[in-house]
């Protein structure tokens, strides 16, 4: 019988290999989605709208509190003011209402094409890529002109397919667990890039500034 | 004379006063401050000017459009992200291939614009900056000797006489010393390395004080100084 420790181990080992893909896989589509934030705020001010199920909706709302929060709070920055970002995963009465009179598959895109403008930028997290709720959200987020960051997992599911985003960070990985550290790793980067880009003295070199 | 006025900057400090606007759409009595300022050079003959934006560029943009109401034509630089104010300029070279007025858009300061030119031209500089002696304490002071500067401070007043006032004749030759993307602020980077280099910089002396918003307490001070409606 294996030990409990043997488990772990393994766990972790799962882990370091699916960040190495990252390596390979990720930077390129986590740099952009850095840039779309900064793009967001910057030029407009626009908000961050984030959406996912499960333990999706609670990394939905993790990223909403380091854009309005901070990320860094070490006062590394002068002037990091607030960001402008909301989760549609915490009114219950909102997500009730439309699960219980539209359906369930209507929870997210009904709130966006209530809440978002051409100078937004929503997040869709699905780990199979597969979640109709997120899709739908994805799918008016197009209709209406928002930019869209998906954040998915194994082959990407639909949101892949069909092109449901505009920025696809897809985890290179097959375990849920493993696909949504590499989604918690992919927004802390976002933030990150996004905060030292706007609010540090140096600002950084990107692809899009050669 | 071509005009390039910098309005690309966060204006944190007034952001309790203005929430969520461009600090230099500020109403000044009846219009945006930044309207002042377009008037202002009209006034002195200069209507070819370049807005530098970056900040919520989407909002100046659609203030002012090509500048045909106020009789002056507009063009814009865009920055997508913080580059500082020498970056800024770097970043609006295109436009200038002639000796040009740099004019930050959260400041006012009614000057002979003509005159400084040809003091900076006169005197065969690569940068011409305004050097007010009433302080108002917002643009780090100058040491000076004769008209030549020699040093900047942005920390107190110290022994110097005169104040930055926001206003500047750049030759275009000044932005060779600046990489293409890089931050970098005028007074920490790039005019203390041209004083380093031994490059020209000299300062236009006026007793004028100049008004600015970049505090809720100067905004304050420029509605009353200002033109009324």
């Amino acid at each position: 019988m294996n030990t409990a420790k043997t488990r772990i181990k393994n766990q972790i080992k799962s882990s370091i290999q699916a960040y190495e893909k990252m390596l390979t896989h990720c930077v390129d589509s986590i740099e952009q989605a850095g840039l779309a934030l900064v793009e967001t705020y910057y030029k407009d001010g626009g908000t961050v709208f984030t959406f996912g199920n499960g333990g999706s909706a609670a990394d939905a709302q993790h990223i909403a509190d380091e854009l309005m929060c901070m990320l860094r709070n070490d006062h590394t920055y002068e002037s990091r003011f607030p960001l402008s970002a909301h989760a549609l995963t915490t009114d219950s009465s909102v997500l009730t209402a439309i699960a219980n009179d539209l359906g369930y598959d209507y929870v997210f895109s009904r709130q966006i094409e209530a809440l978002a403008q051409p100078k937004d930028l929503v997040i869709g997290i699905s780990t199979s890529g597969n979640s109709e709720n997120v899709i739908k959200a994805l799918e008016i987020a197009k209709q209406r002109g928002v930019k869209s960051i998906g954040m998915t997992g194994r082959d990407g599911g639909k949101i892949a397919k069909h092109q449901l985003a505009d920025i696809l960070i897809n985890i290179p990985a097959q375990d849920v667990g493993i696909i949504q550290q590499g989604h918690v790793l992919a927004f802390h980067s976002m933030c990150d890039i996004m905060e030292e880009i706007l609010f540090s003295d140096k600002g950084l070199r990107t692809s899009s500034s050669a | 004379m071509k005009a390039l006025i910098l309005a690309a900057g966060f204006g944190i400090r007034l952001r309790e006063v203005i929430h969520g606007r461009p600090k230099h759409l500020a109403n000044v009595n009846g219009k945006p401050f930044l309207q002042h300022v377009i008037e202002l050079l009209h006034k002195h003959n200069i209507s070819d000017i370049v807005i530098a934006v970056g900040y919520l560029s989407e909002r100046i943009v659609a203030e002012f459009g090509d500048g045909a109401p106020l009789g002056v034509s507009i063009n814009y630089s865009v920055d997508d992200r913080p580059l500082g104010t020498a970056g800024t300029i770097k970043h609006a070279e295109k436009y200038f291939t002639q000796d040009f007025l740099v004019i930050n858009g959260d400041t006012y300061i009614d000057i002979d614009f003509q005159a400084l030119l040809q003091f900076h031209k006169k005197n065969q500089a690569e940068v011409t900056i305004v050097a007010t002696s009433k302080f108002h304490g917002k643009g780090g002071s100058i040491q000076v000797k004769g008209n030549r500067v020699t040093a900047f401070s942005n920390t107190g007043v110290g022994t110097s006489k005169f104040e930055n006032a926001g206003v500047y004749i750049f030759s275009p030759s000044a932005l060779k010393r600046i990489n293409k993307y890089e931050r970098v602020s005028l007074e920490n980077n790039l005019f203390p390395k041209m004083i380093t280099a031994g490059r020209p910089i000299f300062a236009f002396k006026v007793d004028k004080p100049y008004i600015d918003i970049g505090t809720p307490q100067h905004l304050q001070e420029a509605i009353k100084k200002l033109p009324p409606k």
